[in-house]
C-alpha cells in the first residue's frame, strides 16, 4: 500500500550492502537453520538415494508393472477430477463474483471447506455418502452407478479435496476483469454468449488453466481422503495395485513384500517412486502458485 | 487508526501454554508404572484389551507390581517394519510367522531359533480360514470350489499386506493341490479364478470386514474363523452364517519377545511372563472365548462344539516352508502377480 | 460495480437465477451435505453417546496428542515464517530467490513421502538412527517424530502469507521508523506487526488447521500405539475400521468444528483486510 504513494523519504537502501533495517543476521540465522534442518536434510535423503541408484535400478523401481498400473489410474482420475473441477469451479467463481444473493458470504466461505477439513474426515464422509446404503449411494445404485471401491470413488475424493483451487484461482481474475471491454462489446450488439466466448473467456483461461493444474497436482498427492472410499484392486480396468495403492500412497510402505521390507532401500524405493510422478508437477505448480495473484495459498497434498 | 496487538496471538499463546502443560503432564503420567509395548496385528484389539486386564491382575497378585501394557495395532507386516525402523516394542503377537522372521533376518532383533523358546512353536493359539456368507447362504457356498463360480464374488484382505489374506490364498492353494494333485495348470487355473472373483482386496482384516458388512459388497468374506464369529456376534441382525470348509490352512499366531528391546527397556522377565501367561488355562479360556483355537486340552474339551474338527494343512504340506511361499507366490513377480495379470 | 445503461454478460434475470440456483445446488451437494453427514452420524446415537464417545479414554488421548502437536508446530512455524518473510522482503542478498523457492519444498513432496524421508533419516536404520539409538533417544514412532513431520508439512503457510504482502508493502515505513530511532523490537511491534497482523493470523489459522488434520505423513511415522501415538485423524481411521462409525464421526465432528472455525476466521480476516484497505484507497483517490 505504500508503494503506490510517491515516497517522500530519501532512498536509504540504494547502496547495496548498506542495510538500514535491523535483524539481518538474526533472521538469516534462524531461516537458514530451520530450512536446513527441517527441509533440506530430509530432502537430501531423497536426492542421495535417487542419485545412488543406478539407472537400471531406478527404471526398475519406477516402471514396475503394478506401479505403472497405479500411475495410470491416478493420472486418469486426477485428470477427470480436475477437469470436472474446472467446469464447476468456473461456475461457482462466476456466480460468487458476479451476482448477489442471500447467503452469498456463507457460500463464499464454504468454498474453502475442503482445504480446512482434514482429509481423514473428508475420507470417511465421502465413503459414507457414496456407500451403497449412503445418502447419495442409494440413489446412484438405482441408476446402476457404483462409486465406492471404484475409480469413480477416487475421482470423487480427488474432486472434493481440490475444488477450492479452481474457485480461488479464478475468482480474483474475474473480479479484475475490465468492465469497459465487456460493455463496449455488448453495446456494439454482440450476444452475451459471444462476448463471453471471445472477450471474457480468453482472459479467464490462464487462471482457469492454473487452477486446473493445481487441482490436478493436488489430486496426485491426495491420500487421506482416498483410502477410505476406494479399495485396492489389482489390474482391473486400470484400477490400483494392492499395496502401493495408488502411486502417492505406498503408505503401508511396500506392504508385505520381503524384498521391500526393512532398511533404507525399501523406504527409498517408495519415496523415489512417488516423487517421480508427483514431484515435478508439484514443484512446477508451486512456482505457478506463487507467481499467480493469490497470496491465498492452498495446502497441496494431505 | 489505533494499532492493537493481535488478540489471537495472545489467546493462542496462553492456549498453547495450557495445552503444552496438559500434554507434558499426560506424557509424564506414564513414567510411573513399568510398561510393556505389545505390537500386534489388526484384529486383535479386543482380545488383547481383555487379556491385558487379566495379565495385569495376575502379575499384580503374583508380584505385587502394577504394570501397564501398551498396544500397537496394524497390519502385521507394517508393524514388523515399524519395529525394524525403531519402534521399541517389547513383545510381538502377530498372525504371520514370516513377519516375526524378518525381525531376525532384517533387523537382527531376535535370535534365529526364536520359535523354540515357547511351546507349540511359539504359537499359543491358532485359527483357520472360514467363509462368512449372507443370510440363508443364497449362493450356496460350501467349499473352495464354489469360490471360482461365475456368480460368486468374494472379499479378502490383500495377501501382499496381510497375513490374513495370505492364509486364505494358501488355503485355496492347499485345496487346489489336494484336488488337482500334480496338475499345475489346473491349479493355476483354479487360483486365477479364485483371485479373479475377488471384488476387493482390502489392506487389512478389518478393512475387508467393513467392506463386506458395512458396504454390502460381495457374497462371501474370507477371513479368520475367529474374526468370523466375532462379526456374527457384532451384527446379530444381519443373519450372517459361517461356513467351514473341510480342508483349510493352519494359521499359527506366533508370539515372541524382542531381545534387543527388552534388554534396553529392562523388561525381559516381564515380557517372558506376559507371553508365557498366554499358555495358562485361564488365558486359554479367554482366548477360546474370542474364537481362537487353543492347545490346552482342558479348554479344548470345554469348547469342543464350537470348534469342529477340520483338516488343517500346515505350510509344510503346501509349499514346504514360508521362505518358498514368500518367494514363489507373494514376492514381486511371484504367482500372485502373475495370476492376476489380464 | 457502476450502473450503466449497458448491461454486462449474464445479467438477464433468467440467466442469473439459473446460474445461481445451479451454483447453490452444487454447493449443497458437494459441500453442505458432507458437512451435515458428519454431524448427523456423530449424533445418531444421541447426545449422550456423542459425549461418551468424545470422552472415551483413547479419544481423549488422541485429542491431547493432537493438541500437543499443534501447540508445538504453530509457534515454531510462526517464528520461522516471520523471520523468513522479514529476511527475504527487507533485505537483498545472493540466494534470496533460492530461499524463497526452497520454502515450497513441502508442496513438492507428497506427505507420505515426507514421512518416509523422515524415517529414512531418523529411523533406526537411518543416517542418524544409529546415533539416536546410542543415546537412547526415540524420535520416530513417538510424539517428537509426529511433531517433526507436521512441522515439515506446515512450514510454508505463514511465510507464504506474509511474503507477498510484505513485499507489496515495501520498506519505507520501517526505514522511516529506523531513522526516527526505533529499535528492532519496537520497529517490529509497532510498525510491521500492525500491517501484517491479519495475514499473520490467517497463516496461523491455516497452519493450525493443517497441523491438526495431517494424516498421510503422520501415519507413516506414528507407530500406532493406542493412546500414545495416535493423533485424532489416525484415531478416526482406527475407529472407522473397528466398525465404530459413530465413534469415528464423533471425533470427526470435532475436527469439522475446527474447520468451520477456520473458515470463520478467514472470512473475518478478509473483512478486516478489506476495511483496512478502504481508507487507504480513499486517501489515494484524493492524493
Amino acid at each position: 500500500m505504500n508503494t503506490k504513494r510517491g515516497s517522500l523519504l530519501p532512498r536509504l537502501t540504494s547502496h547495496p550492502g548498506k542495510r538500514v533495517l535491523p535483524g539481518f543476521a538474526l533472521s538469516m540465522g534462524v531461516s537458514l537453520l530451520f530450512v536446513s534442518l527441517v527441509l533440506l536434510l530430509p530432502i537430501s535423503g531423497l536426492v542421495v538415494e535417487s542419485a545412488g541408484m543406478s539407472w537400471a535400478q531406478y527404471w526398475a523401481v519406477v516402471s514396475d508393472e503394478r506401479v505403472v498400473a497405479s500411475y495410470r489410474v491416478t493420472l486418469w482420475a486426477a485428470l477427470i477430477a480436475s477437469l470436472f473441477n474446472g467446469v464447476v469451479g468456473l461456475l461457482l467463481a462466476w456466480v460468487l463474483v458476479r451476482y448477489s444473493f442471500p447467503g452469498k458470504r456463507v457460500v463464499d466461505a464454504l468454498m474453502d471447506l475442503p482445504f480446512a477439513l482434514p482429509t481423514a474426515v473428508a475420507g470417511i464422509t465421502l465413503a459414507a455418502l457414496f456407500a451403497e446404503n449412503g445418502w447419495y449411494g442409494q440413489w446412484l445404485a438405482t441408476l446402476g452407478i457404483k462409486v465406492a471401491f471404484t475409480p469413480l470413488g477416487i475421482i470423487v475424493a480427488m474432486s472434493f479435496t481440490s475444488l477450492p483451487f479452481v474457485v480461488r484461482t479464478v475468482q480474483p481474475v474475474l473480479e479484475d476483469l475490465p468492465v469497459e471491454d465487456e460493455e463496449a462489446a455488448i453495446s456494439m450488439g454482440a450476444s452475451d454468449w459471444t462476448v463471453f466466448r471471445r472477450i471474457l473467456f480468453p482472459s479467464l483461461w490462464p487462471a482457469l488453466m492454473t487452477g486446473i493444474a493445481l487441482s490436478f497436482t493436488r489430486s496426485l498427492g491426495e491420500f487421506g481422503a482416498i483410502i477410505f472410499i476406494a479399495g485396492n484392486m489389482p489390474y482391473v480396468s486400470g484400477s490400483d495395485q494392492p499395496d502401493d495403492f495408488h502411486s502417492t500412497a505406498g503408505v503401508r510402505p511396500c506392504g508385505g513384500q520381503r524384498d521391500c521390507l526393512g532398511g533404507a532401500a525399501g523406504l527409498a524405493d517408495s519415496a523415489v517412486r512417488h516423487q517421480s510422478v508427483a514431484g515435478p508437477l508439484s514443484a512446477a505448480s508451486a512456482r505457478t502458485l506463487r507467481s499467480s495473484h493469490a497470496a491465498y495459498v492452498g495446502s497441496s497434498c494431505r | 487508526m489505533s494499532r492493537q496487538p493481535i488478540l489471537s496471538s495472545l489467546l493462542s499463546r496462553s492456549g498453547a501454554t495450557l495445552v503444552l502443560a496438559l500434554g507434558v503432564s499426560m506424557l509424564s503420567m506414564q513414567a510411573s508404572a513399568r510398561e510393556l509395548l505389545n505390537s500386534s496385528y489388526d484384529i486383535s484389539r479386543e482380545l488383547f484389551s481383555a487379556y491385558n486386564e487379566q495379565f495385569v491382575e495376575h502379575w499384580q497378585a503374583q508380584n505385587g507390581e502394577a504394570v501397564r501394557i501398551r498396544q500397537s495395532h496394524g497390519g502385521s507386516s507394517r508393524q514388523a517394519q515399524a519395529i525394524i525402523q525403531g519402534l521399541r516394542a517389547d513383545v510381538v503377537t502377530y498372525n504371520q510367522v514370516t513377519d516375526v522372521d524378518i525381525l531376525h533376518e532384517r533387523g537382527n532383533l531376535i535370535p534365529a531359533d526364536w520359535r523354540e523358546r515357547l511351546p507349540n512353536a511359539s504359537s499359543p493359539f491358532y485359527s483357520t480360514m472360514a467363509f462368512l456368507v449372507r443370510k440363508g447362504n443364497p449362493k450356496n457356498i460350501r467349499n473352495w470350489d464354489d469360490l471360482v463360480r461365475e456368480d460368486v464374488s468374494s472379499v479378502l484382505p490383500n495377501p501382499k499386506t496381510s497375513g490374513n489374506g495370505r492364509y486364505s490364498y494358501l488355503a485355496a492353494l492347499g485345496y487346489a493341490q489336494k484336488t488337482f494333485g500334480d496338475d499345475q495348470s489346473a491349479i493355476d487355473a483354479y487360483l486365477r479364478g479364485f483371485l479373479g472373483n475377488v471384488a476387493v482386496f482390502d489392506t487389512g482384516g478389518r478393512g475387508a470386514t467393513t467392506t463386506f458388512v458395512e458396504r454390502g459388497i460381495a457374497d462371501v468374506l474370507l477371513t479368520f474363523e475367529s474374526e468370523v464369529n466375532n462379526i456374527i456376534a457384532e451384527y446379530p441382525d444381519a443373519g450372517f452364517e459361517v461356513v467351514l470348509p473341510k480342508v483349510s490352512f493352519l494359521a499359527e499366531f506366533p508370539v515372541t519377545w524382542i531381545d534387543r528391546n527388552v534388554q534396553r527397556n529392562g523388561t525381559e522377565e516381564l515380557a517372558r511372563a506376559y507371553l508365557q501367561h498366554l499358555y495358562s488355562e485361564q488365558a486359554q479360556r479367554l482366548i477360546a472365548g474370542f474364537s481362537y483355537r487353543v492347545h490346552d486340552p482342558v479348554v479344548q474339551a470345554e469348547f469342543a462344539d464350537r470348534f469342529p474338527a477340520l483338516e488343517l494343512l500346515p505350510i509344510e504340506a503346501i509349499t514346504g516352508d514360508w521362505e518358498t511361499a514368500m518367494r514363489e507366490h507373494f514376492a514381486n513377480g511371484g504367482k500372485l502377480d502373475q495370476l492376476q495379470r489380464r | 460495480m457502476q450502473r450503466t445503461s449497458v448491461h454486462r454478460v449474464g445479467e438477464q434475470r433468467w440467466v442469473r437465477w439459473t446460474l445461481i440456483c445451479l451454483a447453490l445446488g452444487l454447493t449443497l451437494l458437494l459441500l453442505v451435505m458432507p458437512l451435515l453427514l458428519i454431524f448427523v452420524e456423530a449424533f445418531s446415537g444421541g447426545a449422550q453417546t456423542w459425549w461418551a464417545n468424545l470422552t472415551d479414554y483413547y479419544t481423549l488421548r488422541a485429542i491431547g496428542l493432537t493438541l500437543l502437536v499443534a501447540a508445538l508446530t504453530v509457534p515454531l512455524n510462526l517464528l520461522f515464517g516471520v523471520f523468513l518473510a522479514w529476511l527475504v522482503t527487507r533485505f537483498e542478498f545472493p540466494g534470496r530467490k533460492l530461499l524463497i523457492t526452497l520454502i515450497d519444498i513441502p508442496f513438492a513432496v507428497s506427505p507420505v513421502v515426507a514421512g518416509l524421508l523422515y524415517l529414512l533419516l531418523y529411523g533406526s536404520n537411518g543416517w542418524l538412527g544409529g546415533w539416536l539409538m546410542q543415546h537412547d533417544v526415540q524420535l520416530m514412532f513417538a510424539w517428537p517424530g509426529i511433531v517433526m513431520v507436521t512441522v515439515f508439512v506446515t512450514c510454508p503457510f505463514v511465510a507464504r502469507e506474509l511474503i507477498p504482502l510484505m513485499q507489496q508493502q515495501g520498506r519505507e515505513e520501517e526505514e522511516a521508523a529506523v531513522v526516527l530511532g526505533a529499535s528492532g523490537w519496537q520497529l517490529f511491534r509497532r510498525v510491521t506487526l500492525p500491517n501484517i497482523q491479519w495475514a499473520l493470523l490467517y497463516g496461523v489459522v491455516l497452519t493450525n488447521a493443517r497441523a491438526v488434520g495431517e494424516f498421510g505423513a503422520v501415519s507413516v511415522v506414528s507407530g500406532n500405539i493406542r493412546g500414545e501415538t495416535n493423533t485424532l485423524p489416525l484415531h478416526i481411521e482406527l475407529l472407522y475400521q473397528d466398525y465404530n462409525a459413530v465413534g469415528a464421526f464423533t471425533s470427526a465432528s470435532l475436527l469439522a468444528v475446527i474447520a468451520l472455525v477456520t473458515l470463520l476466521v478467514k472470512s473475518f480476516v478478509e473483512w478486516r483486510q478489506a476495511r483496512q484497505r478502504a481508507p487507504l484507497h480513499e486517501q489515494q483517490e484524493q492524493g
